[in-house]
């Protein structure tokens, strides 16, 4: 994790408690009891079976879909609906297609009131950051699958959230795109110190992107076992892929979700 | 002859080849004089020229119009309007889905008696044609567009904090712009058929008016003049509203 000073002005990454949260969509249990807690700053990989209630857990955190029982506490704010802590990154990238991608990456500015000045100055640094400078002014429809995320990510972090909520941001892109994005994601959560929670269906991303990786088990979506993930960082430096403890820790993993399946 | 995907123009080459041989074929047939229904077009153009000249055609233009907007902005606005609600609150949609349905496949030419006893005899009624003509489509449209806005997009802006307003004018209103914008361009069409068909019922005022009337004295090629003046009139409208569409609609 970054020992640097956070530059001035930067929020505190901040910590998320979960507290026998359940939720139920009809008759459909799709998480019962849960108990977990992020540390601030934390990469918290959440995986699990399809139907593992994964992505509900994360918009109960998001406080997108409320929960209908337990407790949900980002930093000291019981999650009840959507707040200023979090912002969240979308499987489908969820961009405006009518927007340019410095508007789509103002718009989460704009929801929160900034001024149209800043607004563009801060749209422009976070463009930057995630390597997309120069197409301020293409529409999401001229950039390809990866470079869409990258906007999403772009959006996320331009409203400086001290938790990143990533729903399987990587799914729909191309393995040697996504490697990349991996590395890169993985420099900037260590410049940026935010606590991401990371929803993922694929082993090999969990544990090369997470400090540790929950694994969730399907209908009704309780924790079933929580893996902590020792590898060195910064990962993508070594050859922590090719090492042992990595495969190692996929095939850990692995034996536990084939019971699951 | 290219045909690119740029070519969305109703009226492109072909479109104009088209109108090239009927003018022909009619001006043959006309020449032929095979029945006093059929004028060469060259006289009708030449008729159609002469009622310019004398004003007929403008006084006709200028009271059609001004009726054609007084019922086709508050249709838009308010279609617009009620298609937003209904797209967006499911309560408002089952409560008006099967009226909005049925009024807009409806013969609205039926009701427009209806419109003459509650309006009288006056231009009025016209507009309330217009109105009553154009109004459903463009619910109908406003209301599909708006329940296609992708979900994710509205649960993006609210983790953002959006609330019902921002959601409103930054999703539900953009992504439905497209159909929205459809909406309007058959309502301007259906819109012309109000016009044209008020006028004629109450057979006082605009092109209806002096389509009843040349009618009734059997001036033919008069008739052909005012017919062709409200199909210009008909594709003006059309064409004006898919610049406005192109104009606010440029991503797609």
């Amino acid at each position: 994790m970054a020992t640097a000073t956070p530059a001035p002005g930067r929020r505190e990454p901040l910590s998320i408690t979960l507290a026998g949260v359940s939720k139920t969509f009809g008759t459909l249990q799709a998480l019962v009891d849960i108990d977990l807690h992020v540390g601030a700053g934390e990469f918290l990989a959440l995986i699990g079976p399809s139907g593992c209630g994964k992505t509900t857990l994360l918009k109960a955190i998001a406080g997108l879909s409320p929960v209908d029982a337990g407790r949900v506490v980002v930093g000291t704010r019981s999650v009840t609906r959507p707040g200023r802590e979090c912002s969240v990154v979308f499987q489908d990238f969820a961009l405006l297609p009518w927007a340019t991608v410095q508007r789509n990456v103002e718009f989460g500015l704009v929801l929160r009131g900034v001024g149209a000045a800043e607004r563009a100055a801060t749209a422009r640094r976070s463009i930057a950051k995630v390597g997309l400078a120069g197409f301020e002014e293409a529409y999401p429809s001229q950039l390809s699958g990866g470079m869409q995320q990258r906007v999403g990510l772009a959006r996320a972090l331009a409203v400086d959230p001290q938790v990143l909520l990533m729903d399987e941001p990587f799914a729909s892109i191309d393995e040697q795109t996504r490697r990349v994005f991996q590395d890169d994601l993985l420099a900037l959560w260590s410049e940026e110190r935010k606590t991401v929670v990371f929803v993922t269906h694929s082993m090999e991303e969990a544990v090369y992107l997470s400090d540790r990786i929950i694994v969730l088990s399907p209908r009704p979506g309780r924790v079933h076992q929580v893996l902590d993930v020792p590898l060195p960082r910064p990962r993508d430096s070594a050859d922590v892929r090719a090492g042992l403890a990595f495969t190692r820790l996929v095939d850990d993993l692995w034996k536990i979700l084939r019971k699951l399946q | 002859m290219t045909r690119g995907d740029r070519d969305e123009s109703s009226f492109g080459l072909a479109g104009l080849a088209a109108v090239v041989v009927l003018v022909v074929v009619w001006e043959v047939a006309g020449r032929l004089d095979l029945s006093m229904f059929v004028p060469p077009i060259s006289r009708v153009a030449a008729v159609w020229w002469g009622l310019l000249g004398d004003g007929t055609l403008g006084r006709a233009a200028s009271s059609s119009l001004v009726s054609l907007a007084k019922g086709f902005v508050p249709a838009a606005v308010l279609g617009v309007a009620l298609g937003l609600c209904m797209g967006r609150f499911a309560a408002v949609r089952h409560l008006l889905d099967g009226w909005v349905n049925t009024l807009m496949s409806a013969p609205l030419s039926a009701l427009v008696p209806v419109l003459i006893a509650l309006f009288g005899i006056r231009d009025t009624v016209v507009a309330a044609a217009v109105f009553t003509f154009s109004f459903f489509v463009i619910v109908v449209n406003t209301s599909t567009g708006v329940r296609g806005t992708e979900r994710s997009l509205v649960e993006m802006a609210r983790s953002f904090g959006g609330g019902e307003v921002a959601l409103f004018r930054r999703i539900y209103l953009p992504s439905a712009l497209p159909a929205i914008m459809l909406g309007v361009r058959l309502g301007a069409v259906q819109a012309i058929k109000g016009m044209v068909v008020g006028e004629m019922l109450i057979s006082l005022v605009g092109f209806g008016e002096r389509l009843i009337y040349y009618g009734n004295t059997f001036l033919i090629t008069e008739l052909y003049a005012v017919i062709l003046s409200v199909l210009v009139l008909a594709l003006v409208a059309s064409q004006l509203a898919a610049l406005v569409d192109r104009a606010l609609v440029r991503w797609k």
